[in-house]
Order: structure tokens, then sequence, then C-alpha cells
């Protein structure tokens, strides 16, 4: 479960349109929150506020061996309107879980490098025929936004420690981001760390340093294969291009201890095409030490994940098995369509009728102000409705006459529930959107639509499920634990609640190393 | 000076399981270092044959309490020790773990530490380290002192050579940055460490020690408050405190005998093992301020009777005039006077024929005798007790009452050797002597009883400066007492007190006799808890609170019990004597003058026991079962 701080933060970076992603630490992110998901100790408090669009404040308490809590606040020069409270939040947002990893879509006639990102979901506009108005309009937009800075501070008592974070887009592809820990405890009274990202839809590239024994860091993610751009006819491009390929490489070297440090790393995501499930393998490397991480995640159904890792090591034979899955539980809430049904309802208009897809019919959101929040949320790392929300005022209320009409050419039902946009990627949509288009016009459409339709209607089904709570397991053979972990929705709070059982190695005897609950609140 | 030590004895499975559960405890305990990615662990451990050798070059000082020393160690033998562990092999992981440390908020949180992607896996490569080939050669200084503990210091450095051979032989610079390290760090164990470490230790066992030093200071700091001391009084004690008693006549009297005790303490050479319960102290504190302030509620000692309470406990003792009234029924009344003790009834005596006078006075000296043969059987050497008779009608009467108190000194000198006469037919002379000389010493102590020892008067002064220590009397320290220093120490005393002194001629006008003032505070010095040693108080408010107001009603109110009237007694026997002898008239009278100022001095203070079971057969039961003892 993220911190309110690290959800505002996410949503500043998807409301900035910074793919997180992209970079190399998070090449595995998918597999980390499955496998190596972190378990609360003793009993922690949250009580958050976001007091405006830019500014929020947290104070945490917390109890394991002696009693000390915090006290942040954040401030964002951009409006973070696609927040929620811990009310209406989903769980998918709140909480770390599979990843789905969105293929470049490039625009036409837009040169693949650093300027081609805010450019990089527009396709559908052209694609759609859309007038270039609202393109000028995303421009303008970007321009005014690309220089957003988070900032960000934590006191933590007793004590006098500090912990501080800027966030500064230097341009739209560049950002400054410096972390500092304040606390006389320590030698030289703290440390900083400064990351300097470059991050386009291609690849990103990252230099790192800080003052805790000199630290210099170089890190590289490159996404292979040439993003679908326009420039190429529709008939040329890949059928089932909805696969990502990255590969990265970190370099490290402590100067203070001469430390070195080295890994590479290769992921593959994609959908699969007979049920549009999402999977991603990854490998990583350590050429220095001799060994291999080898993971492959696979979302079997809208409501379950399961991951498998294998450890390797060439020089010690060393090995690792690790296994674990996150179970969704849906919402009890009589009112609204079961996924099942509202998948039914989705597979009729959308057979027949290809550019539709967002006719799809899903339940509604339990409360109109959820849904509006959902809304930009989710849309947020689509510039098109960050633009919308420009062009409306910050948490003005797009009509979905409006927005519909922007998007797709075709007519769109009144029933159309703003949730379904919500919830759906944009990208994807209109990706999986354009690329039915292709087919279509390839004469391939039935299948390539069928295609089209099993993978979005997946990520639709998954974006728009309610769940209420989550439950992850996890185990690993050679440390012989057992990792189990609750999250869900009490009341208003967002709860998480875990153990880790370990095996002693003396008494062979299990025994809890771990557990804790904490319970957050925000609003 | 050297030692042979016994080397193969270290050589048992139990040590060896027990200095290797102990070296792993101590390997382990505390935070590991992030470079270990596993616990150490004892592969091998082997003493070898060889001992070193320990020899001592000098003692610079020796004392029960301290104790410095030079002495030197020396170790070349086949003592060698395998560790085993696992190396962390990945820096970065040492990194990370050492950045996470750095972390402000809840662990989990990589906030300043940089997100790793599979360079900080950890990489743990088994280690094997064996210490062999130990030369130690060093000088050593051991300086104990009980308060400051022991401390070891090596005047050099001990370390001649020790071999480390590890799995990582085989890379040179590995080895011998290994070598390097051990050898460093074993040489700090040698400098800081140990000493530290043993120095810590010793502190820890001579915590006792220092504890009790700290509660001897802080005793003497507020010694007003507490008041203890031992039943085990020396004789310093006893002369020290009564020394400082007449001074305490105008002040408290128990914080007087409190740091009397105290000082006491202090002096004391030897060890004093003293325990100081809490308890006891605050129970002392309790009684004392139940004195200061007149409060009802007195805290209950146990086998301590209070001297307000003292007339209850000794009712049923059997004393002088219980034995007497066994045979002479008439004395019946007197029995339950409520001040029995063991002094000469003098209440008898009063308006009493000569003859019945004699008659009693016989039958007392009967039972004394017999009491003092009866203890006396008891102990191997039977002295004749010696018996002063003072024959009437003889010239020379002063010189005599000279030679007897030189005599005295003698005796005094001699310690025990007083001789008890019987009773001569001179029953009047002697009798006014005897009852004179009367200790009002607390006579139903069973400690009296225990030691039926005859006491000397241990003052020989004059009667201006002639005045006993209102202290309690214990009859073997005032026998061992130097007479000639008491009396010195207590003139002095005197002199210096000039309230005392006041205090003391007023008395003398009141009374008419200037025993009876020493009397008097015997009296209640000799009593209850002030004779116990445990509050040997001097009796300032005894004046009033002693039973003599009650008891010489009609006579002058200071007069004690013992108080005799010898006006009165001369005037009997001027009138049965005036018949037979003209010569003992007048010696009576001179006798009587002299007898008024002299009363006290130069006579053998007999202490009356009652023991009188040989001619009371009612107290035989008491006897045999003696009552417990008023302290101990």
């Amino acid at each position: 479960m993220y911190t309110y701080m690290e959800y505002l933060q996410k949503c500043f970076f998807k409301t900035t349109n910074w793919n997180e992603d992209n970079i190399f630490s998070n090449i595995n992110a998918t597999s980390q929150a499955i496998l190596d998901f972190p378990i609360p100790n003793g009993l922690k408090v949250d009580s958050s506020s976001k007091t405006t669009d830019y500014l929020a404040s947290s104070f945490t308490l917390s109890n394991f061996h002696l009693i000390n809590g915090s006290l942040a606040y954040l401030y964002s020069l951009c409006p973070l309107t696609n927040t929620m409270g811990t009310k209406d939040v989903s769980l998918q947002d709140a909480i770390a879980g599979f990843r789905i990893i969105e293929p470049m879509i490039t625009l036409r006639n837009q040169p693949v490098g650093p300027k081609t990102k805010k450019l990089r979901y527009s396709n559908k506009y052209n694609n759609n025929n859309n007038n270039n108005k609202n393109i000028n309009n995303k421009k303008y937009a970007m321009k005014k936004d690309s220089r957003n800075s988070l900032l960000y501070g934590r006191m933590y008592f007793p004590g006098s420690a500090l912990e501080a974070m800027v966030i500064k887009r230097i341009n739209e592809n560049t950002q400054l981001l410096v972390k500092c820990v304040s606390n006389p405890h320590l030698e030289r009274n703290g440390t900083m760390i400064v990351y300097l990202q470059n991050n386009t839809m291609k690849y990103l590239r990252e230099l790192i340093y800080s003052t805790n024994e000199s630290l210099i860091g170089l890190r590289f993610l490159y996404n292979l294969g040439n993003p679908i751009t326009k420039n190429i006819s529709p008939a040329l491009a890949p059928k089932f291009d909805n696969s990502v390929v990255s590969v990265g490489t970190e370099l490290w070297f402590a100067a203070r201890t001469m430390s070195p440090g080295l890994s590479t790393a290769l992921r593959y995501s994609t959908r699969s095409t007979s049920t549009g499930k999402p999977l991603t393998m990854t490998l990583a490397v350590n050429p220095i030490l001799g060994h291999i991480s080898s993971t492959y995640t696979v979302k079997t159904s809208v409501a379950s994940t399961f991951c498998s890792k294998y450890d390797f090591n060439f020089f010690s034979y060393a090995s690792n098995l690790s296994l674990g899955f996150e179970l969704y539980s849906y919402a009890r809430n009589k009112n609204y369509l079961s996924p099942v049904e509202s998948s039914m309802m989705l597979e009729q208009p959308t057979a027949t009728v290809p550019g539709s897809l967002h006719n799809q019919a899903t339940k509604p959101r339990r409360e109109s102000q959820r849904q509006k929040s959902e809304d930009y949320i989710s849309s947020s790392d689509s510039d098109y409705t960050r633009m919308q929300v420009k062009e409306f005022g910050p948490g003005g209320r797009i009509t979905s006459e409006q927005k519909s009409n922007d998007r797709l050419p075709n007519k769109v039902s009144p029933i159309q529930n703003k949730r379904d946009r919500g919830r759906e990627h944009f990208t994807n949509s209109s990706s999986n959107n354009s690329n039915s288009n292709i087919n279509s016009n390839a004469n391939t459409n039935l299948d390539a639509a069928f295609e089209e339709k099993v993978t979005t209607a997946f990520q639709n089904l998954v974006n728009a499920s309610d769940f209420s709570s989550v439950v992850k397991v996890s185990t690993s053979l050679r440390d012989k634990t057992v990792k189990l972990l609750w999250e869900g929705r009490v009341k208003d709070f967002l709860v998480s609640t875990g153990a880790r059982i370990a095996i002693n190695p003396v008494t062979n005897a299990p025994e809890f190393s771990k557990f804790g609950i904490n319970f957050s609140y925000a609003f | 000076m050297s030692f042979k030590v016994n080397w193969n004895s270290l050589e048992t499975d139990s040590l060896s399981t027990w200095t290797k559960e102990i070296l792993t405890n101590a390997l382990n305990s505390g935070k590991s270092p992030h470079i270990l990615a596993s616990n150490i662990s004892i592969k091998d451990l082997n003493f070898g044959q060889s001992a070193p050798d320990f020899e001592i070059l000098e003692i610079g000082e020796l004392d029960r309490d301290r104790f410095r020393g030079i002495f030197k160690i020396s170790y070349s033998g086949d003592f060698h020790l395998t560790l085993h562990t696992k190396v962390q092999a990945n820096p970065l992981n040492i990194y990370y773990s050492n950045s996470l440390e750095k972390e402000v908020g809840i662990e989990d949180s990589e906030f300043i530490t940089p997100q790793f992607g599979l360079s900080n896996e950890q990489f743990a490569i088994p280690l094997d380290l064996k210490l062999s080939d130990i030369k130690i050669s060093g000088i050593g200084i051991i300086v104990f002192s009980k308060s400051k503990g022991l401390t070891l210091v090596f005047r050099n450095d001990p370390l001649d050579s020790i071999k480390v051979s590890s799995t990582f032989d085989t890379v040179q610079v590995l080895a011998n940055f290994l070598q390097k390290q051990i050898e460093s760090q074993i040489r700090d164990l040698f400098r800081e460490t140990l000493p530290t470490l043993i120095h810590q230790l010793s502190l820890k066992y001579l915590s006792l020690d220092n504890n009790m030093n700290e509660l001897r200071t802080k005793l003497a700091a507020n010694a007003s408050t507490s008041s203890s001391s031992t039943s085990s009084t020396s004789s310093s004690t006893t002369s020290s405190s009564s020394s400082s008693s007449p001074s305490s006549f105008t002040s408290s009297l128990d914080s007087a005998n409190t740091t009397t005790s105290l000082k006491m303490l202090e002096n004391e050479e030897e060890d004093f093992s003293l325990v100081y319960s809490a308890k006891n102290l605050q129970k002392n504190l309790k009684l004392f301020k139940s004195r200061e302030t007149m409060s009802l509620h007195i805290p209950r000692f146990r086998n301590i009777v209070q001297r307000t309470h003292l007339d209850k406990f000794t009712k049923n003792y059997p004393n002088l005039i219980n034995s007497l009234a066994l045979s002479n029924n008439e004395l019946q009344k007197f029995t339950h006077h409520p001040h029995s003790h063991n002094a000469v009834p003098i209440d008898i005596f009063k308006n009493e024929s000569f003859e019945k006078t004699d008659g009693l006075l016989k039958d007392i000296s009967n039972i004394q005798a017999g009491n003092y043969y009866k203890f006396a059987t008891q102990k191997e050497n039977t002295v004749k007790p010696k018996r002063r008779v003072i024959r009437l009608g003889k010239s020379k009467n002063k010189s005599k009452s000279k030679t007897e108190t030189k005599t005295e000194h003698n005796d005094e000198n001699s310690n025990n050797d007083n001789q008890i006469v019987p009773l001569s037919s001179t029953p009047a002379s002697s009798s006014s002597s005897t009852l004179i000389e009367e200790m009002v010493e607390e006579p139903s102590t069973p400690i009296m009883k225990e030691t039926s020892e005859f006491i000397n008067p241990a003052t020989k002064t004059t009667p201006q400066t002639q005045i006993h220590h209102p202290t309690p009397r214990k009859l073997e320290l005032r026998v061992q007492a130097d007479p000639e220093l008491h009396s010195e120490v207590s003139t002095d005393l005197h002199s210096r007190s000039s309230a005392h002194h006041a205090l003391y001629q007023e008395f003398i006008r009141s009374t008419q006799s200037p025993s009876l003032y020493d009397k008097v505070l015997t009296t209640c010095g000799g009593v209850g808890l002030g004779n116990t040693g445990y509050f040997s108080f001097v009796p300032q408010r005894a004046l009033s609170a002693s039973p003599i107001k009650a008891l010489n009603e009609e006579l002058n109110e200071k007069k004690s019990m013992n108080h005799m009237d010898f006006n009165r007694v001369s005037q009997r026997l001027e009138e049965k004597l005036k018949q037979n002898n003209g010569d003992m008239l007048r010696k009576n009278n001179s006798m009587n003058s002299n007898s008024n100022s002299v009363d006290a001095e130069d006579k053998p203070q007999l202490v009356h026991h009652d023991t009188l079971s040989a001619t009371a057969a009612a107290y035989a039961g008491l006897f045999t079962a003696p009552p417990p003892p008023y302290y101990h």
C-alpha cells in the first residue's frame, strides 16, 4: 500500500506525463510488488488530507518498540485534481500490483526522440481525423505545464530528523529529483541524493549522485523496437503489436569505498492474444557476481495475479525459487453489475462495432464524486485529459458528451459512463482503437477486431472492477519464509495488515518474525 | 616468584564447550558489521599442551584492600582457534545495508537509498579463519584497590606474533590484509578491550563494598536522623560514649549517641561487619521521633523493653526483696513495690529497731553470699568473696578508709580478685557501707546473671568532681577500664560543661548527698534501652521520669530509694550503742559524717543478683528458664 504522499507523487507523475515504467529500477516492479511486498511492522496510523489541489499534509503515528510519528507536507506546482481519499480510491491505484506496460505510440510526422513524448498519446486524434485544434490546445498546455515541480518535507518526532524531496521538471523530458535527509545522529548530519533523469518514450537516461560514500550511478533503459507511428501506412503496422521489450543496465560506483556494481535486465511485456491477459517476463543478470534472476508474472484473471521467480548463481550454484500471488475480492454491492455481466455486455457491442469500444457498459462507480476523481486519475497520463482539465478548469466536470465527442468520431451513447472512460487508460484504448482501425483497413478486421476486443476488454474489465480487498501471499524456498498481506477497505480506512512467518533455522519451528497493521485515512 | 599453571586441566570437554559458548556469544553480541553475512561460529578450539609462564616481578604494595604488582607473562604454545563465518563479497550490498541504516523513516522505506536492481544482490562467501602460533610476552601491571577495582595495564605490546590462515590464503593480497587486520585487532584487545573488561568486571564484584562505604558516609552525614549501633560494643565504645555523654546533657541525646557510635565506626580499624537493615533504621527513626514529639505511639522492638514499661517487665523478676520476703512475711508489703529491683531495699530498714535491722542485714548478706557461691562454684576458680569490714570503735577511722581506698585501687588493678568477706558481727557499719555502695545497676538483666562478678567503682576522685558518668554500666568493661584515665576524662568533661556543673551543684544542694546525683543518673542509665548498647541514652529526662519521685515522697523529692538517711541510722545506732560502747558511738558518728561524702567511691560495689533459687524454691523455675535477654 502506498502512503498518501507516495500516491500523490504518482499522481503528480501521471499528471505531468512522466512515465515511471521507463525507470530502470522499476523494470521488475511487478514481480517485486507480488513477491517482495513490504509488511507493516507494529501499529501505524496515517491520517492525511489534501487541503487544496496544490497542498496536502499527512500525520503519521506509529508504535513499534516506541511511539514515534511524523508530519509531512507536500506542495505541487500543478494542481493534483485527480486524487482521491481512501474512501473512494480504487485499490488498483492505492496498492502496488501488476503494472501493465503500455506500448509506445507516436504521432505520425513526429520524429522519434525527446520531443515526441508529449504527442505520444495524441495519435488517436489524427487517427480519428480529429481537428488540429485539440492538438494545438494540447501543445499550449504542455508548454505551460512543462516546468512543474513538487516539494515535499517530512518531520519526524521525537528527534530532529527531517527528510525532504524536490522534484523539478527542467524541461518536458528532463527532471531533477533531489532527496535529502537531515539527522543529527548521522555522520555529517545527513545525506543527499540527486537524480538527473531524461525520460523519453524510447529511452530513459539517469545520472545519480549520492553524498553517502560518494556514490555515482548511471542507469539506462531502452525500449526496443520502433514506436508505432503513423508515418508508416496502417497496413504495414505490426498486427499484434501490443508487446514491449525493454533492455536496461545500471552502473554504480561508490567512490569512497571503491565499491562497484553492475547489472543488466531485460523485460518483455505483452498480452495474450487469445485471452487478452497481460504478462511480464524479466531476466536480470549481474555479471560480476554471476547472478541470474528470471521472473514470470501473469495476470491469470481479472482478480488474480501469479508470479514466479527463479534465482541462480553461476559461481556458487545457489538457487532460489520464489512464488507469489495476489487475489482481489470484489466489493459486495448489489446495485452494481457483476463483472461477468459487464463483460458480457461489453462483448456484445464491441464485436459488432469495432469503433465503439467505449460504448461498453460498465458499472457505475459508487459515487459520483468518486467517478469524477477516478476519471482524472486514470486519465492522468493522457495529455488529452489533462488538457481537458485545463479547459474546463480544475475540478470542473466534463460532461460525457463533450468528452466523447472530442475523443471519438462515433456517436457516443448517452449511457456511456464516465467511469468507463476513466478507468481505462486512454492510451490503450486509443492505440487499440487505432490498431483495430488499421486492421479493419487491412481486411483482417474480424480476427484483429477480436484480438483488440479481447485485450482491451480485459484491461477495461480490470480497471473497471471495484475491489474491496486484496490478499497477497509469497514464499521463498531458500529463506523458508511465507509472507502474508491483506489490504483492503474497512469503512473509510485503508487497512493493511500482514505477517512474515519464517522457520527458525535452529529449532525448525515456524515463528512470526514480523507482524503489523497499518491504518490509513485520507480525504 | 613464578607460578606453575596446570594447563592440562583445561583440556576438558565441558570447559571447551563452555568457552566456545562464551566466545560465540561474545562474537555475535551486538550489531554485526554488514560485511558479515552470517553469524560467527567457532569451529575448533584447542588450548594446546604448553602453559603460559606467569612470573611476578615485583609487588609494590600489598595491603588488605590494595595490591600493586608487576608481572610478566609469556606464552608460545600451540593454542589455536578456528572461526567460521560468511563474508559479504558484494560491496554494493554492504553499501545498501549501510545506507538503509541512515534512513529516518520506518524500516523498509528507501527514501535516501537508491533502488538498486540486481547489483546489490548479496553474495556470501564462506570463510574459515584460523588463529595459531600465538606468541605473547608482555609485562603487565596489576593495580587493585578495593574502591577502584582492578586495573590491568600492559607496559608493552604483549603480542609478539600470530599466524592467521584463512580460506583466502591463495589470494596474497587478501591474506596480507587479514593478517594485518587481525594483528591490529588483537593488539587493540590487549591494549584497550581487555583492561576495560577486567576493570568493569572487578567493579561489579566490588560494588557491594562500595555500597557499604556509601552507606557509612551517608549515615555519618545525617546522623541525627538515625541512631543505631551494634550490641557488640567494645571498650572503646563505652569510653567514647561515656565521655561524650555529659556534653550531650543539653543537646539531643539520640544524636549525640549516634555520632559517637558512628565515630566509633570510623575509628574502627578492622572491618566492622555491620549490616544496616533499612527496616531497623526506620524503626529507630520512628522511636526517635516519638521521643521528640511526645507521640503516644512508641514502636515496639523485639526483646527490648522501654524504660517506661520496665516495671511491668521486672515485676516478676526475682530480686532481693522478694527473696527476703519469702523468709520474712513482714516484708511482703514491699514486694509489691513497683520499683522492685535488686538494690538493697532501704525502706525495710526505716523506722525499724536495730535488732530487726541486724537480722535483715544478715539475711541479705546470706542471700548475697549464697548467690555468689552458687555461681562461683560453677566457675572453677572459686575465690572467697571479699567483704569489707568496718570495725567500729577503733581509732584511725580516717586513715583506715584511706588505706581501704588504696587497697581498692590495687584491687581494681588486679581486676576480679575482690574478696567478699562474709558479714561480720558488726552489722551496722558494714550494712551502712554496703547499702550505700549499692549500685542501682539494672539487676535483672540476664547478662548480669550470667556474669556474676563484682565491680569496682570506676571513679576515684574527690567528692566535688567525683561524678559517675551516667552511662550504662557494663560489668566487664567497667572492670577493665582504667580508672585513672576514666576519672581524668570525666573531670575534664565536667569542668568543660558548666551547665552540667551548675546542675550538679544544685542537685547537691537539694539532696545533701553528692553521690545521690550519680545514683540517679546511673539508675536511669543502667536500665532499659540505655543500657543495652543500642541506645545508650544519657538520662537527661531521668530526673523526672525516674521512679525516684514516687518513691521518696516523704524525703526530699529527688532522693532515690537507695538514699539512706544516715542521720536516722546513726541516731538509732547511738541509742543502742550508747549503753554498750562509748567508743563505738564516737566512731559511728565520725563514720556517718564520712559516709555522706565518701559513700560511692571507696567501697566495693556489690551487684546483687536475683539468683536466689537456693533460698527461694518459688523462683526455681524462673532460673532454670531465665527470661529472654534484653538485648543481643
